[in-house]
């Protein structure tokens, strides 16, 4: 299937995926709505991690064989036919089984106890597949600007002895 | 007589990741699942929400037209009596044969009973592992206002604080001398305690209770008195101290089962066509390279799917599994896996422990590789540390790093390690 290939090379820490990713799955579809009135500071599917000169942006890698849906306790976490693994935040009783299960850190817990909201469900790349559906790419890949995050086809993997 | 081709034993999360690894190779054949159970499958984890007040509709875990949709016929309700291996087939409630040409023996764990002197004619006992016992608590609810629960175990804890959030005095007895001994550390195990004691749950650690008493021959319970002598006022006692492995089925049957079903890398048992999975079999614990019996969530799942490929003709190997656990109920996420506590000076711990408590993390370290750990409070990207235990990758450069409160990435790991899963090879399958 298609994924989004991370180039670590190429990255030069702009966060635009992160901006992007806000603000494709908000209600306004704006960079700043999104983040000023819609409480989505830190909701980014697509993380940029920074280690003095690395840096890449990390989000779902749609396993073969995804952990965080065996430790799914609700069903909130499907494999669609597409492949994608899509986690219905509707449907997330908020267990952290996805977020202790998933080796690359992909699943994220959104905690919030305050007056504005009270939310407990975890949160996770869906690949855009809204955008996928009229044709785009995924907004992350759409955003950034030197190619280092690449939507293409994965080579099959190499069979092991 | 009844026939299938695939014919499994249970209806809950093992048996859905077996229907699930059968059609992955087999989509032509039947299936046919037997539960005793009337509600199909749904989440056993879940059914502190159903006390709090969901509805069973709300446990359900695939969807109501799963089973349909899957190709799986379901006979619910009916107990599996008896099997004959030799003749490839079992029999259900009122005689009724069932052949099989694969089998999947998904029978689950039964709660542990202490034997409790006083116990025989009360009517407010519960145990809390599956829906019938959560319905029976439920129905009691405006029978008792306090009750007692017998382990401080994770079924133990989640019980007693749920009825706690619904203004039961609750008071739990644990004979160790901490709650969750099996999933936390002593530090954390305090930190969850503290939460708990503080919304009002009494505990008794080091003590156990001796008898349940009543008035006279009354089947009502007024109390129980515990080891030290104390006696605790109650109208109902929940025990939770854990499931074992259902041999029910199994015994006498030549199938190997021993303080659980024996299984091997296939999840096959010893009889040809007959396999095991979820927490009626003992599975390798890669922590250590034991078999045991893990009764956890998503263990069961893997197993079931590593259980139907291989019924379904695949050649899939079992890799072990590692206890998981999440406090899930607290307001403060509370998340282990692994070894917890080191059991001899070949390991070494290393934590982090703020003052307020509001953030713990220890890391149990042998040999520079990850075996373990407890993260209170920051739990983002805590799966990283889980995929460093299965890895076995060498930590000892980035330890301190990993004990930072911010999200754990993958940036702290060997390049090469992580370059695998971003670079147009796709090598996200079941070995990472």
């Amino acid at each position: 299937m298609k994924k989004v290939i991370i180039i670590e090379d190429f990255c030069i820490a702009c966060y635009n995926c992160e901006v992007a990713c806000v603000a494709t799955h908000s209600r306004t579809q704006d960079p700043v709505k999104s983040y000023k009135r819609e409480n989505l500071r830190g909701k980014t599917n697509t993380i940029v991690e920074l280690k003095g000169p690395a840096a890449f942006s990390s989000m779902c890698r749609h396993c073969k064989h995804p952990w965080c849906l065996d430790a799914c306790i609700s069903g909130a976490i499907q494999r669609l036919d597409n492949g994608i693994v899509y986690l219905d935040e509707e449907r997330c009783v908020g267990c952290w089984g996805c977020v202790i299960a998933c080796p690359y850190g992909s699943a994220h817990p959104n905690i919030k106890h305050n007056d504005k909201e009270d939310t407990k469900h975890a949160f996770k790349c869906d690949l855009c597949v809204d955008r996928l559906e009229q044709g785009l790419k995924p907004a992350c890949v759409e955003a950034c600007p030197n190619k280092a995050l690449v939507y293409d086809e994965t080579m099959p993997e190499v069979l092991s002895k | 007589m009844k026939k299938a081709d695939y014919v499994i034993v249970g209806a809950n999360v093992a048996a859905v990741g077996a229907i699930e690894g059968i059609r992955r190779y087999d989509t032509k054949s039947s299936i046919l699942t037997i539960s005793y159970e009337t509600l199909g499958s749904y989440s056993k984890a879940m059914l502190a929400g159903y006390i709090e007040g969901e509805s069973a509709g709300w446990l359900e875990y695939r969807g109501k037209d799963y089973f349909n949709r899957m190709g799986v016929d379901a006979l619910y309700g009916r107990k599996v009596t008896a099997l004959n291996p030799d003749k490839t087939k079992l029999v259900i409630e009122g005689g009724e044969e069932v052949g099989y040409k694969k089998l999947l023996l998904a029978v689950g764990g039964v709660p542990f009973k202490p034997s409790i002197s006083g116990s025989e004619n009360k009517k407010q006992i519960f145990s809390f592992t599956e829906f019938s016992d959560a319905h029976k608590i439920k129905e009691a609810l405006t029978k008792f206002e306090s009750v007692v629960v017998i382990g401080a175990g994770f079924t133990g804890t989640e019980i007693a604080y749920t009825l706690n959030n619904l203004n039961k005095k609750v008071s739990v007895i644990e004979l160790g001398d901490r709650v969750l001994v099996k999933a936390l550390d002593p530090r954390s195990s305090e930190i969850a305690e503290k939460l708990m004691k503080d919304g009002g749950i009494d505990f008794y650690l080091n003590d156990t209770v001796e008898e349940i008493a009543g008035q006279g021959n009354n089947d009502e319970i007024t109390g129980v008195k515990l080891k030290s002598g104390k006696f605790i006022p109650c109208q109902a006692v929940i025990t939770a101290i854990g499931v074992v492995p259902n041999g029910d089925l199994i015994n006498n049957t030549g199938i190997n089962f021993n303080r659980g079903l024996e299984v091997d890398d296939l999840m096959a048992t010893n009889i040809p066509g007959v396999y095991g999975a979820g927490d009626v079999v003992k599975a390798l614990d890669i922590t250590d390279g034991q078999k045991r019996s893990l009764p956890l969530w998503p263990l069961a799942y893997q197993q079931g799917v590593v259980a139907g490929s291989n019924m379904a003709g695949a050649n899939f190997p079992y890799i072990g599994g590692l206890p998981m656990n999440s406090l899930k109920f607290l307001k403060m996420p509370i998340l282990s896996a692994g070894i917890t506590t080191p059991p001899d000076s070949s390991y070494k711990v290393v934590s982090i422990d703020d003052p307020e408590a509001s953030f713990y993390r220890s890391l149990v370290i042998k040999d520079g590789t990850l075996k373990g750990f407890v993260t209170v409070g920051s739990i983002d990207g805590a799966g990283v540390l889980t995929g460093l235990i299965k890895n076995k990758i060498n930590i000892e450069d980035i330890k301190d790093t990993l004990l930072q409160q911010k999200r754990i990435g993958l940036i702290n790991l060997p390049r090469e390690w992580r370059n695998k899963f971003f670079t147009r090879r796709d090598e996200t399958g079941y070995h990472d």
